[in-house]
């Protein structure tokens, strides 16, 4: 195998194939493989690492969050990291342009990558995005992660949004949104969510003392998300730790769980749909990217770095790579 | 409005007041005419005498006729602001309904019931063939318990298959004197997420969202998550969900009943009367069948469970069966 390797990036093809024939491996997270020191597949990972270090640094932060605070960052990239890790080679390196990873004007700067499912994975294209400006009532940071399946299978996809405008108040927007509508289809609705620990985890926000409620002012994403969602503001006033302590303590450990369902969901869980069916949830996702995701993407863009640069966004979103 | 033939109208006087349950004087009861209503507290010591049937049947043809049409399903074990909430709704329903309903055919041990340390009624009144309503539903359940006393009224108006209009939904769920949950919302008949333009029609073009934000935010008021994850499935982007506190407020519970959920349930059953009236559209015979899908999920497994929930346990399994069986026939 070793001769074969020609390249960085054929090295990491080769170690990802053959991580792809052991089944259901749902403890590649714990082989420390984005670090890859510890065991065997790390240690044919590290000894090729030299070679291909510089392909897997991109792969495994395919997106960063540099304008965040410690917590914040270190929540996003956590997931960035895990959705990387375990998609692995179902997600393909990505094709968007470089004056879409980075952008600047007014008085912020963004950064938008997708990177397209493979053919045969099920994923249509996972997305992370950033943008920060300086507003009059202080910084706005907006961070996104999502991932959306394409029509063969219905497991959820993936929504995950961090707005903090100012120091101490953050909005989490964290949700596996449904592919169906679940009053038509309460098999759904338990397979993937009362089956599952996510109104458990809700609660656990619910119950905290520094969260409230969040409802969006777009009636479309209300309905867009799942009776799971975790729709909270965070305060960090009057805690020890301001919030990067509430982010570090209640956040994140939630975010991995949420994250972990969503994977165990999209590996395990999916059926796969019949072609009537693959048409409806093929139309529905189609309105979920144009009227959820595309609208929220472009919301503030006009207004925070012009008409050109917003465009682009978009135009690179449609293409989903 | 009504247009029943006069002896029609003296036979259902006569047959409610007949009855000899508790709550056959509240039928007859002129507080609950909308003309009458003298507001406050209704004269609940109305004794039930020779006077109070005469009046029920000369209110039978009176203008304020078909009293007990007007007063179809009544909330005796309430509080004056929540028996006011709800028979105000009651009234509305039945006054914007009409001749789209007939009169209730529920059976008189469905209509009232007793078991454990509580009763309740179940009141159902079907649509007329061809009229755009399916049913509505009015029940009301109290239970003495560790607590205090539990107080669960409820009013629906399920629509039919010629017009797609939102369904009606309304729960006053009260344990105790000081809290109340409130459920209130225009049940979509559709997946918004596909039918963006229904979302338009009946939620964003409306004035459903401001009512929402002022319970939102009203100092006594906290969201509230039903903990069935299908009910939450079911109700609107813009669906009343709240906790009610009347903890430290001058005149309690009631006051905030009067002051917040009163005026804001009229104006949501308002919206909803307006949109079954002016904005619902028929269908193709794919959409109604689509709908009738939908809709028998959302009877059974959204209001059926919700309205059996408690009843074994409050009432015994022959109650919650003999309950059951009537909302599933519908009338």
């Amino acid at each position: 195998m070793a001769s074969a390797l020609t390249s960085p990036s054929a090295c990491l093809r080769i170690i990802q194939r053959s991580d792809q024939r052991l089944p259901c491996q749902r403890n590649w997270s714990e082989l420390g493989w984005a670090q890859g020191r510890r065991n065997r597949r790390g240690l044919k990972w590290t000894v090729k690492g030299s070679m291909s270090e510089p392909a897997m640094a991109k792969e495994t932060s395919w997106v960063e969050f540099p304008k965040l605070s410690p917590a914040g960052k270190r929540l996003m990239e956590t997931v960035a990291e895990t959705m990387n890790r375990e998609l692995g080679e179902m997600i393909l390196p990505s094709q968007t342009a470089p004056d879409v990873r980075s952008f600047q004007g007014g008085n912020g700067a963004g950064s938008v990558t997708l990177r397209a499912g493979r053919e045969g994975s099920k994923i249509d294209f996972v997305l992370g995005s950033w943008l920060n400006c300086a507003l009059p009532f202080g910084e706005l940071n907006i961070a996104t992660l999502i991932a959306m399946l394409g029509p063969e299978a219905d497991s959820p996809h993936l929504l995950f949004e961090f707005i903090q405008s100012g120091p101490g108040s953050l909005v989490v927007v964290l949700d596996l949104l449904p592919r169906k509508d679940l009053v038509l289809e309460p098999e759904y609705l338990a397979r993937y969510y009362e089956n599952s620990p996510l109104e458990t985890i809700r609660q656990a926000f619910e119950k905290h003392p520094q969260t409230q409620p969040y409802l969006t002012s777009a009636l479309y994403v209300r309905s867009v998300v799942s009776p799971t969602a975790l729709l909270y503001k965070l305060s960090g006033e009057g805690v020890e730790g301001g919030l990067d302590g509430v982010i570090a303590e209640l956040v994140q450990p939630a975010a991995v769980k949420v994250v972990e369902t969503w994977v165990d969901c999209y590996k395990n869980v999916g059926q796969d749909l019949d072609g009537d069916a693959m048409a409806t949830m093929l139309k529905r996702d189609e309105l979920i990217k144009s009227k959820g995701v595309e609208v929220d993407l472009s919301a503030n863009m006009p207004r925070l770095f012009g008409q050109e640069i917003a465009d682009r966004v978009v135009a690179a979103f449609r293409k989903g790579i | 409005m009504h247009s029943y033939p006069r002896s029609a109208m003296a036979c259902h006087a006569r047959f409610s007041c007949a009855q000899t349950l508790p709550s056959s004087s509240l039928r007859c009861n002129p507080a609950n005419q909308p003309g009458l209503r003298s507001g406050g507290v209704a004269n609940l010591g109305l004794i039930r005498s020779r006077n109070t049937v005469r009046w029920g049947v000369r209110a039978a043809v009176s203008e304020t006729m078909g009293s007990n049409e007007t007063s179809w399903v009544e909330f005796p074990k309430l509080s004056s602001a929540g028996k006011q909430l709800m028979e105000s709704v009651a009234v509305m329903m039945d006054r914007e309904l009409g001749a789209l309903i007939k009169d209730s055919k529920t059976p008189a041990d469905v209509r009232s019931f007793q078991g454990g340390t509580g009763e309740g009624s179940v009141t159902l009144r079907a649509g007329r063939l061809g009229s755009k309503i399916d049913l509505v539903l009015g029940s009301w359940l109290n239970c003495s318990l560790s607590f205090g006393a539990l107080n669960i009224a409820t009013l629906i108006a399920m629509m039919g298959l010629t017009s797609d209009a939102p369904h009606l939904l309304f729960e006053f769920i009260q344990s105790g004197p000081d809290s109340l949950v409130l459920v209130l919302d225009l049940v979509p008949r559709t997946d918004l997420v596909v039918d963006p333009e229904y979302l338009a029609r009946f939620y964003e073009n409306s004035g459903l969202e401001d009512i929402r934000q002022t319970f939102e935010k009203h100092p006594q008021t906290q969201p509230h998550r039903p903990s069935a994850l299908y009910l939450r499935s079911i109700v609107s982007p813009t669906a009343l969900l709240y906790e009610i506190s009347g903890e430290g407020v001058e005149g309690g519970l009631d006051a905030v009943i009067a002051d917040l959920v009163q005026p804001a349930a009229v104006k949501v059953v308002q919206t909803w009367v307006k949109s079954f009236k002016y904005l619902g559209r028929a269908m193709d015979s794919d959409a109604m069948a689509y709908m009738k899908t939908r809709d028998d999920l959302i009877k059974r497994k959204g209001v059926e469970v919700d309205l059996s929930a408690n009843m074994p346990r409050l009432f015994g399994q022959e109650i919650a069966d003999r309950v059951v069986a009537a909302f599933r026939k519908g009338v």
